[in-house]
């Protein structure tokens, strides 16, 4: 019981932290002008009405994976490894807490905080949906829990490469760096070599736009073969592989950051 | 109350930081912890707050292995290891009522720890600009704020100015009369005479010496004065008291004289310069009984 306190304590310092930091904001800030570009442009050279209803919801969708990777290394990047940069550790490692409640508190808040932005970002969507349609496809509410099982995973990735380092500034860049690029390079090479890159969570990401593909939810090819001379296999996840990748993820993550973390030394 | 070592091991590679170290300091005291660079005090307290994993042995707090039952057996101490980072978005206050709230104390004295370090002041600004001293003030009113019995605390006085050095070893000082066991490494021998009870000294990670500071003046203690006169002293009648054995003119107005004996001698010395009319103004041990102590256990090297 007292370690789950101790737990609920971390959180809500740790989340005082990035509200005082104005990350929050920061990242509040960048949300609502990824909304008004996407309303603008939308509304500018295209006109959703005329759009079927889960077309105008994707639209708002295909950003979300990204919103979750930006989401993600604004609270997860530098979770841990500035414990130990900024010798804020001798301060709080010594005291009689179990550093699985240390970590897990940290983990709380820094997916409270990603939460409210995804969800910030899906009720703009539902209402930009509502707004033209007089409805809202179900596909967005799965959508949805698509982007906090993805935010969820990727929060404790994060949270692994973040206990590696010492330097809050080289986790939060190898972590962008492995996503916006390596995994997408990954994703890319193996889908050439007619590989599905299973083992990748962008390629599990997926799932939060291609729920809206199909007559019904999941309805879409698994697999696409591009011919002429160059023969390419676009693969897309089911539903269920990606949420077991993710699961994946975070389970592994989760169980390695754990590790580390209780084994780390303050040097 | 005690913390205790037994075989107590680290390597860094092949770095051996500490050669299993067996020591138990016990009761409401102070102990200094004393020693070169490298000698491994800090890997020491490092390991009793369990900052580092050992490479082998035990280091128990009130019979709690801290490396097996950490929260056991830190739940009884204060600690201030190396100079710990503050959360820079939160006030003084607020980095003690974390530490409160973590130690699930309902009944800490925020404002007395604060006042202690004279950083009551402070409390409601951010700590992202405060100078090394007063972060290092910070800290130490967060090793006090639980009321703790143990204090561990890696060169307390590190950071601050002579004043603000005086003021911590006053309240390391109260802290003994409130009956607690306080380890304590420093580099300063004289903040070690002054304020501990008793002396452990590493070198190498080997422990050299663990005794009461009575107990190592006693042995210590220099076979040596120096003399500062009003007016130049001839050396020779110096040299003609009994006991002494030899007499060195620093300046014209400066005079080390060794002599044979123990403080007794000393004093029939003092009293023989004053008979002979020589207008003594200062007469001390020429270096302290824990300096001679230090110099001869762990030799010339440059001490932290």
């Amino acid at each position: 019981m007292s370690d789950v306190l101790q737990m609920l304590v971390m959180a809500k310092y740790q989340f005082k932290s990035y509200m005082r930091a104005k990350r929050l904001y920061i990242i509040l800030l960048i949300t609502a002008l990824v909304i008004a570009l996407i309303v603008g442009v939308n509304s500018y050279f295209g006109n959703p009405s005329e759009d079927t209803v889960k077309k105008t919801a994707m639209d708002f969708a295909n950003f979300a994976p990204t919103l979750v990777v930006l989401t993600a290394l604004f609270f997860g990047g530098d979770a841990i490894a500035s414990e130990y940069q900024n010798k804020t550790g001798y301060f709080l490692l010594p005291n009689p807490v179990k550093r699985w409640a240390i970590l897990w508190g940290k983990y709380i808040a820094s997916l409270l905080a990603g939460t409210l932005i995804v969800s910030i970002y899906y009720i703009a969507g539902t209402a930009y949906t509502y707004y033209f349609h007089n409805s809202v496809p179900i596909e967005l509410g799965y959508s949805y829990l698509y982007a906090l099982l993805f935010l969820a995973s990727l929060m404790w990735f994060t949270y692994l490469f973040s206990s590696f380092f010492k330097s809050g500034a080289v986790a939060l860049t190898v972590v962008a760096i492995l996503y916006f690029f390596v995994f997408n390079i990954v994703d890319g090479v193996s889908q050439i070599a007619g590989v599905e890159p299973w083992f990748s969570i962008t390629y599990a990401s997926a799932i939060l736009t291609l729920v809206f593909e199909g007559q019904h939810m999941g309805d879409y090819a698994h697999s696409q073969t591009l011919g002429h001379g160059l023969s390419i296999t676009i693969y897309h996840p089911y539903l269920w592989e990606g949420c077991v990748i993710m699961l994946s993820y975070l389970l592994i993550s989760a169980v390695l950051t754990m590790v580390i973390f209780n084994r780390r030394e303050m040097k | 109350m005690y913390l205790e070592a037994v075989n107590l091991k680290k390597r860094y590679g092949k770095f051996v930081a500490l050669k299993s170290l067996n020591l138990k300091v016990e009761g409401r005291k102070c102990v200094g912890y004393l020693g070169p660079n490298g000698a491994g005090k800090t890997t020491t307290l490092k390991l009793f707050t369990r900052l580092l994993n050992p490479s082998g042995g035990e280091a128990i707090i009130d019979g709690y292995s801290v490396f097996k039952e950490p929260k056991r057996a830190l739940s009884n101490v204060g600690t201030l290891i190396e100079m710990p980072g503050l959360y820079p978005y939160l006030t003084p206050e607020e980095n003690l009522r974390l530490i409160c709230e973590l130690r699930l104390k309902s009944d800490c004295d925020i404002k007395g720890a604060l006042e202690a370090v004279r950083m009551y002041e402070w409390r409601n600004k951010r700590v992202g600009k405060f100078s090394k001293g007063m972060i290092q003030r910070v800290a130490l009113a967060a090793a006090l704020v639980t009321d703790p019995e143990i204090l561990i605390l890696d060169e307390p006085t590190s950071g601050m100015d002579p004043r603000g050095m005086a003021e911590i070893r006053n309240i390391i000082k109260s802290l003994k009369k409130d009956s607690k066991l306080i380890f304590m490494s420093s580099h300063l021998l004289s903040e070690v005479t002054e304020v501990c009870d008793e002396v452990a000294m590493l070198n190498h990670g080997t422990l050299l010496l663990y005794d009461s500071v009575n107990s190592i003046v006693e042995r210590y203690r220099s076979s040596a004065v120096e003399l500062t006169t009003l007016t130049p002293v001839d050396l020779s009648v110096i040299q003609s008291i009994e006991g002494v054995k030899s007499a060195e003119q620093l300046a014209p107005n400066r005079v080390r004289i060794e002599f044979d004996g123990g403080a007794e001698q000393q004093y029939r010395i003092l009293n023989s310069l004053l008979s002979r009319e020589i207008k003594v103004i200062e007469y001390r041990s020429s270096g302290m009984a824990l300096e001679n102590a230090y110099l001869k256990l762990i030799g010339g090297e440059a001490h932290e």
